[in-house]
């Protein structure tokens, strides 16, 4: 069972994350989610407590070129991954909070945003079936 | 940030690419990728009288940001979706159901579990094991409520099964079966471009051009976009472009703090 610090992240479409040494990544830090917008909310842990991903490959045809696409390592769409704050969230930060997640939301993660890859939501309201 | 939504209803059938092949049968997938739909869009862009650098400029260099296309049920559920500027989500991972009796067959009792909530591996109802919802990929709430149960949504479809030996489908390398799913006429999707003001007022400006693009209303453009295989003799997505009526508005991306409580 979850607590209320819990920020559970959904991946909307594919994500092309790359760690930095360009390697594809199949579990998303912490840092590539949320970078520095969380600031006053530190996290208890920069990898998720708790984690359920796949892996797609990403390709394509390209009708420019009459090519395959160069194929792309990604964390395939619907993968969940759960972080934990270290600190209780008060009554008056929850506002503050939310702010900042409604614009971690609003931003997409890893590589080829523009095409749509690495949409997210933060805490969708999936089941409170089983609480 | 401004968004321009897009309504997309199928006129045929369309066979939206995936990787998933088992066998001879092709599968669609549900929804239109972000570069498919940059793909459709850019095949409308007539480059000699609309400029190669702006399509560049506006295409190649990440100015706009293609969403892609979902899907929305069929009927007046989708006409609230559209008014209420709605989407689909997709299904999560961490979501599990019971084995012998899916959410799907509207049985009350044996209900969706997330596995990031619960730690139990057993149907609630009936104590059977659970598996993984792979199927259908996407979901909704009713009545625009977030704190409803969620719906499975998926697209209809129709599976088309021709023999390998068919000269008009040119693929008489063995005698064996073919198959493919299209999604069903009159199916619909909702999606996004999003960019800042000023890029968006430019592709709308210069995409208005298209002779491929009608410009009905006021502020309503309408064409038709091809994707997915056999682009050229099969559907196509009958498409309208409109921009949100408030600049900063854009899809509802709820964010609940049930999990903050």
């Amino acid at each position: 069972m979850i607590n209320g610090r819990v920020l559970v992240v959904v991946l909307q479409t594919p994500a092309i994350v790359y760690d930095n040494l360009f390697r594809a990544v199949t579990d998303l830090d912490a840092q590539a989610v949320f970078e520095d917008m969380l600031q006053s909310y530190p996290l208890e842990d920069t990898q998720p407590f708790k984690r359920f991903s796949a892996r797609v490959v990403v390709d394509g045809w390209s009708n420019i070129h009459q090519l395959p696409r160069k194929p792309d390592q990604a964390i395939a769409a619907g993968s969940v991954f759960a972080y934990r704050l270290r600190n209780e969230v008060n009554e008056s930060q929850k506002k503050d909070l939310a702010d900042r997640l409604k614009a971690v939301q609003a931003v997409s993660i890893g590589e080829r945003c523009n095409e749509g890859y690495g949409q997210i939501l933060i805490n969708p309201r999936f089941i409170g079936i089983g609480e | 940030m401004t968004y321009l939504r897009l309504i997309a209803t199928i006129r045929g059938a369309v066979t939206i690419s995936s990787a998933y092949l088992s066998g001879n049968h092709m599968e669609t997938a549900s929804h239109v990728s972000g570069s498919m739909l940059r793909g459709a869009l850019a095949a409308l862009w007539e480059k000699d009288r609309l400029g190669n650098s702006d399509f560049l400029d506006l295409f190649c260099q990440g100015k706009i940001t293609f969403h892609g296309l979902f899907p929305i049920p069929s009927g007046d559920k989708g006409e609230d979706f559209i008014a209420t500027g709605r989407f689909s989500y997709r299904m999560p991972l961490s979501a599990l159901a019971c084995k012998y009796h899916p959410p799907t067959t509207e049985d009350p009792g044996h209900s969706y579990i997330d596995a990031i909530q619960s730690d139990g591996k057993k149907c609630l109802e009936c104590h059977a094991p659970l598996k993984q919802c792979k199927s259908p990929e996407y979901y909704y709430h009713r009545n625009n409520d977030p704190e409803s149960e969620p719906k499975p949504l998926d697209p209809r479809k129709e599976v088309y099964l021709y023999h390998g030996a068919e000269r008009a489908t040119r693929r008489a390398r063995t005698a064996a079966l073919y198959s493919y799913s299209s999604i069903c006429n009159e199916e619909q999707f909702i999606g996004w471009l999003s960019g800042v003001p000023a890029d968006l007022l430019k592709f709308l400006e210069l995409f208005n051009n298209s002779l491929h693009v009608r410009h009905d209303k006021d502020d309503e453009y309408s064409f038709g976009l091809r994707v997915g295989i056999g682009k050229k003799r099969r559907g196509f997505l009958e498409t309208r472009m409109k921009q949100y009526p408030d600049p900063g508005r854009g899809p509802i991306k709820r964010l609940t703090s049930a999990r903050l409580q």
